[in-house]
């Protein structure tokens, strides 16, 4: 019987769908520093108006009183920055007589911090609240009274300037 | 009187002259156009880019060609292609050195390959004569794509066939 | 004798020097016939690969300073910065990240000006990528506006030179 030979060629079929591509993220990056410096804002919403107008018969001149606020920003946190206050004229000298005047603040502290409780107010800087910690509030209460006696005298319209520090 | 033999020896030798006449050069050569170097499938990739800018071009300079442009009158190359579905543009230049006497003929810029398009024509003025109707020169191919275009995943790659034809102008 | 002239006769009349001193032979190959005209063909294919390239300007410095009395630190913006970008892909976006967190009390935003058709949101940036901008794809632009703003509390100590963290943006399939 005569046999035949079978030759199966197998032909592959190249299939090129182009060059495979996947989508690639692409990252780039940079540097960015933030710095963050000493920061102390205080500021004082108004001004007061102090008047002696009255007194008990045989008494010293009646005080008087007045009230204006205080807000503060504050980003020391070394536990020691207090706000110190000191006016532009000595009380004591006003008035025409011998004796002067007595200007007193009484500052409530912020949150954190101890007040002075009245402090009497010259041209020496004095503290009025202490050990105030990292802190921004406002509306905090500054109560003045003036004082007189008869040796005072009389005193026309001054102007005094009461300036309010942070220190750290 | 010859020989039977004789007679076969003449004929058999005129038959060999003859015969090598035939198969041997003719005394003036035909028009000729073939590849120099390369002449196979190209692919141009074009996968880069600078940030903010378009992508790169792709190049290919691999292909070079040869022709003798002895059609007795002033000959031209030019070049057409067929690119189905075409998405991204290609560009050629044939780049024609100086070779002495040869490759006389005046460059055209570089064509737009666009599929179906009309015979470009790439290298005019060919001389009929010796030695300028001969010379050889580079195939310079160039690929771009704007991001507009977007890329072969969304369209496939684009396949050209080019043809080449040199003739008379 | 008759078939040496004829010989003789073939030499002088067909052989002719070769012509072409400054080309390469012909190949085996070539197409030397009399015609119009002579043709070559070859296939040529073009080839695109999704592309996506993304490159930020220039480091940044941002400095946190003042404050309204009764109020925390004010944020401080900047706006120095910019990203270049190029993708040839369709739908993407930009997310943004840091390497380390700030000290606590410390916030870095950023806003990223919204590649064409894309859009933008401001995003505090974190050790964890978030979308910056999304829905885009293939644009080419550069000089895209980046602004940083940077925030504080008032618990945040100065903290000297400052703290500098590396901000990663990344161009990714949406």
């Amino acid at each position: 019987m005569k046999k035949m030979k079978l030759t199966v060629i197998v032909t592959g079929l190249i299939l090129f769908a182009g060059l495979a591509t996947t989508a690639k993220a692409q990252s780039d990056n940079h540097l960015v520093n933030v710095e963050v410096q000493a920061i102390n804002e205080i500021a004082i919403a108004a001004d007061v108006t102090l008047q002696i107008t009255t007194a008990t018969a045989g008494s010293d001149p009646t005080d008087a009183t007045d009230n204006t606020s205080y807000a503060i920003t504050t980003n020391d946190a070394g536990g020691t920055t207090r706000i110190t206050a000191a006016t532009s004229v000595d009380p004591a000298t006003l008035g025409d007589g011998p004796a002067g005047v007595d200007i007193q603040v009484n500052a409530t502290a912020p949150t954190g911090g101890l007040g002075a409780g009245n402090i009497s107010l010259g041209t020496v800087a004095a503290n009025v609240v202490t050990s105030i910690d990292p802190v921004s509030e406002g509306t905090l209460t500054l109560a003045y009274t003036l004082s007189a006696t008869a040796e005072t005298g009389q005193l026309a319209s001054t102007a005094v300037t009461v300036t309010y520090t942070i220190v750290n | 009187m010859r020989t039977c033999s004789q007679h076969i020896l003449r004929l058999s030798a005129a038959s060999l002259v003859i015969l090598f006449s035939l198969l041997s050069a003719p005394q003036s050569r035909a028009q000729e156009f073939r590849y120099n170097s390369g002449g196979g499938p190209l692919t141009l990739l074009i996968q880069t880019a600078t940030a903010g800018s378009e992508p790169n071009d792709a190049t290919d300079n691999a292909t070079e060609i040869y022709w003798d442009a002895n059609f007795g009158a002033p000959s031209k190359i030019t070049v057409s292609t067929i690119a189905p579905g075409q998405s991204f543009q290609l560009f050629l230049l044939l780049s024609v050195p100086s070779q002495g006497g040869g490759g006389q003929g005046v460059a055209q810029p570089e064509v737009t390959l666009v599929d179906g398009m009309l015979d470009a024509d790439l290298f005019t003025d060919i001389p009929s004569t010796l030695p300028g109707r001969q010379g050889f020169g580079t195939l310079e191919y160039r690929a771009a794509a704007t991001v507009a275009d977007g890329n072969s995943s969304m369209h496939g790659d684009d396949v050209h066939i080019v043809t080449l034809t040199v003739l008379a102008q | 004798m008759p078939i040496l002239w004829l010989f003789l006769a073939w030499i002088v009349l067909f052989w002719v020097p070769d012509s072409r001193a400054q080309v390469p032979p012909p190949l085996p190959d070539a197409l030397i016939m009399a015609a119009s005209s002579l043709t070559l063909s070859q296939s040529v294919t073009v080839s695109v690969q999704e592309i996506n390239e993304l490159s930020i300007s220039g480091d940044v410095a941002i400095t946190i300073s003042t404050a309204s009395p009764g109020s925390g630190p004010d944020p401080e913006n900047d706006t120095s910065a910019s990203y270049n970008l190029t993708t040839n892909g369709a739908n993407k976006k930009i997310t943004g990240s840091i390497d380390v967190a700030y000290t606590a009390g410390i916030t870095l935003s950023l806003l990223l000006a919204a590649p064409s058709g894309g859009s933008a949101s401001s995003k505090n940036l974190s050790t964890t990528a978030q979308d910056l901008a999304t829905g885009f794809g293939l644009t080419a632009e550069s000089s895209l506006g980046i602004t940083y703003t940077a925030s504080a509390t008032v618990d945040v100590a100065p903290n000297g030179l400052g703290e500098t963290r590396t901000v990663t943006l990344t161009l990714m399939d949406n």
